[in-house]
């Protein structure tokens, strides 16, 4: 991939190591630009949740370095802040990101650690909650919230801070179909709104979908950073990360030979697919 | 045929942590009187319950019990049976701290009844149960005023009102989070006891006692994991040292004000007429 301009965010032989314990990130290099929809793959433990922290500053690296628009992170207070504002982290679990008792104090959260005036922390804090629909829930207590209404508080909770990258942790691992699908249309509103959006899934079949990029790690280390469809065809990264084929990607593979383009064209979603046969 | 037990209505409706005290906080967080300030409903709630205590009156007490009662269920719209249920939870405190004041100990029969017991007497005197009957409707009335207080107003807005009360910001910060993971951990702490259940864990008393245990113990790893999580999720929305959040609550409204004094000043003014007139009702 060519870009003409800087990486809002480059990672580079980026090496951390919890105590006692492997590396769980062994020279990790990588380039996040501006608009990309990126899915980070690979199995539980290969470094994914560390990789996201790491990019937001909550872990240093014992090894590597982190750029932010081409400047070198020094890991100051003022520059952390930086980081944070412009580099959110939705976590896996809502639960574990909310802590106000209400809706609307929980999304302004992290406007008021910004310091902003009052004036502003309320103008962001209604767009999050008009962006995420949550604008009935404003005096709502986070506990009385379902598993799909709490997703969206958390993802709001980053959105008040207007960052430039999302960093999800596996955000449909507790979502019910009706929420994943919902999900999937905010993903893309947020994507048009030229947020870059990396999302960490096990679900490749969505993968397949959303992103224009797929990241795999696998021990700690990338194998293959490129697009969805090249990398699902790689047999040797499939095989070490231990990961799926899309369920089209194989159909289109399978059919190629009736409707000739098909595996060719890489269509993403079952209307697309459709068009072919 | 064997008639088909009805089924029990579970505790635990779907995994909501609705049992017992905690359904006040449902009710609090569903109250249509959160459109009054809190600081009016503390205010109001604090006047009562002194005039309460001050008054020493039997009428007095039934009086704003009555109307704290009322004022939850009526225009707070909390259901009646739970409200009147709630009633239950101090009866054995109070009547325990009556029954003492009712009977007096002597070594001569000394009332109208008189018990004896090893030697000495029990005995209950006009006075003494006057006392007791007095201090029953006392206690229930000062409770009600809390209750009302509970009932109408969620923890977020209470604590808006003990800041304004210039309360330390360490104490408000760790009311906010203990709240907070008060349901998250009853949360994880329900879902043992399923696991634990399903696997027979309280089978028996020994069975019980051991998983109980267990229970407690993984609850207190089970939340220092959680709690490095947390700080890592607040960390990353910038956090410092000190929790900031924008917080809103129901403007002081006249109507309401003027609401409370009319209430207050009502039974204030028949307060002070029995008193003139030297009557109460027992």
């Amino acid at each position: 991939m060519t870009h003409t301009r800087p990486a809002l965010l480059s990672l580079r032989d980026i090496v951390f190591c919890y105590p006692d314990a492997p590396p769980a990130l062994d020279g990790v290099s990588i380039d996040l630009y501006r608009g990309e929809r990126i899915a980070v793959l690979g199995n539980n433990g290969a470094g994914k949740s560390t990789f996201f922290l790491i990019c937001n500053g909550i872990l240093r690296p014992q090894s590597g370095s982190l750029s932010v628009d081409g400047q070198r992170l020094r890991y100051t207070k003022k520059e952390l802040t930086d980081l944070r504002r412009r580099v959110g982290v939705v976590f896996q679990d809502a639960d574990n990101q909310i802590i106000a008792s209400t809706v609307e104090s929980e999304v302004s959260f992290g406007p008021m650690n910004l310091r902003l005036p009052r004036v502003q922390v309320e103008r962001l804090v209604d767009s999050a909650l008009v962006q995420m629909d949550l604008e009935d829930y404003r005096s709502r207590a986070p506990q009385y919230l379902s598993g799909g209404e709490k997703k969206r508080v958390s993802i709001a909770d980053i959105l008040a801070m207007r960052p430039e990258i999302i960093l999800f942790d596996e955000p449909t691992a507790s979502l019910d179909p009706k929420n994943t699908a919902l999900l999937e249309q905010t993903l893309a509103q947020l994507g048009d709104a030229g947020i870059t959006l990396v999302v960490s899934t096990h679900d490749v079949d969505f993968a397949y979908r959303f992103a224009n990029r797929a990241v795999v790690f696998s021990s700690g280390r990338i194998v293959a950073d490129a697009e969805p469809a090249q990398v699902f065809a790689d047999e040797a990264v499939i095989e070490e990360a231990g990961l799926k084929r899309p369920l089209l990607f194989d159909m289109a593979r399978l059919l190629e030979p009736h409707h000739p383009g098909l595996a060719s064209a890489a269509p993403k979603t079952l209307e697309e697919f459709a068009r072919f046969l | 045929m064997p008639r088909s037990r009805k089924p029990h209505p579970s505790r635990h409706a779907s995994h909501s942590h609705g049992s017992g005290m905690l359904a006040i906080d449902r009710y609090a967080q569903r109250s249509h009187l959160r459109t009054v300030s809190p600081f009016v409903k503390t205010v109001f709630a604090l006047c009562m319950l002194i005039l309460c205590i001050a008054a020493d009156l039997t009428a007095t007490g039934l009086l704003i019990a009555a109307l704290m009662l009322a004022a939850c269920i009526g225009p707070g719209g909390a259901p009646a049976r739970y409200v009147l249920s709630l009633m239950r939870v101090p009866v054995f405190f109070i009547v325990v701290s009556c029954l003492a004041v009712a009977f007096e100990i002597g070594r001569a029969p000394l009332g109208d009844w008189d018990f004896s017991l090893f030697g000495i007497w029990l005995s209950v005197t006009p006075a003494g149960l006057h006392q007791a009957i007095l201090l029953f409707f006392k206690a229930y009335g000062a409770v009600t005023c809390l209750y009302f207080l509970s009932l109408t107003t969620p923890m977020q807005d209470i604590l808006e009102v003990l800041r304004a009360a210039r309360l330390p910001h360490l104490v408000i910060e760790l009311m906010y989070l203990i709240y907070r993971y008060i349901f998250l951990l009853l949360d994880v702490q329900h879902r043992m006891t399923l696991a634990a259940q399903s696997r027979l864990g309280y089978a028996s008393w020994r069975n019980a006692w051991y998983t109980f245990t267990h229970i407690s113990g993984n609850l207190l790893a089970a939340s220092f994991r959680r709690s490095s999580t947390c700080f890592d999720a607040m960390e990353a929305r910038c956090y410092d040292g000190a929790l900031r959040f924008l917080t809103h609550h129901a403007p002081v409204r006249l109507r309401h004000v003027l609401a409370c004094v009319g209430c207050f000043a009502a039974v204030a003014f028949l307060t002070a007429l029995l008193k003139w007139k030297g009557v109460d009702l027992f």
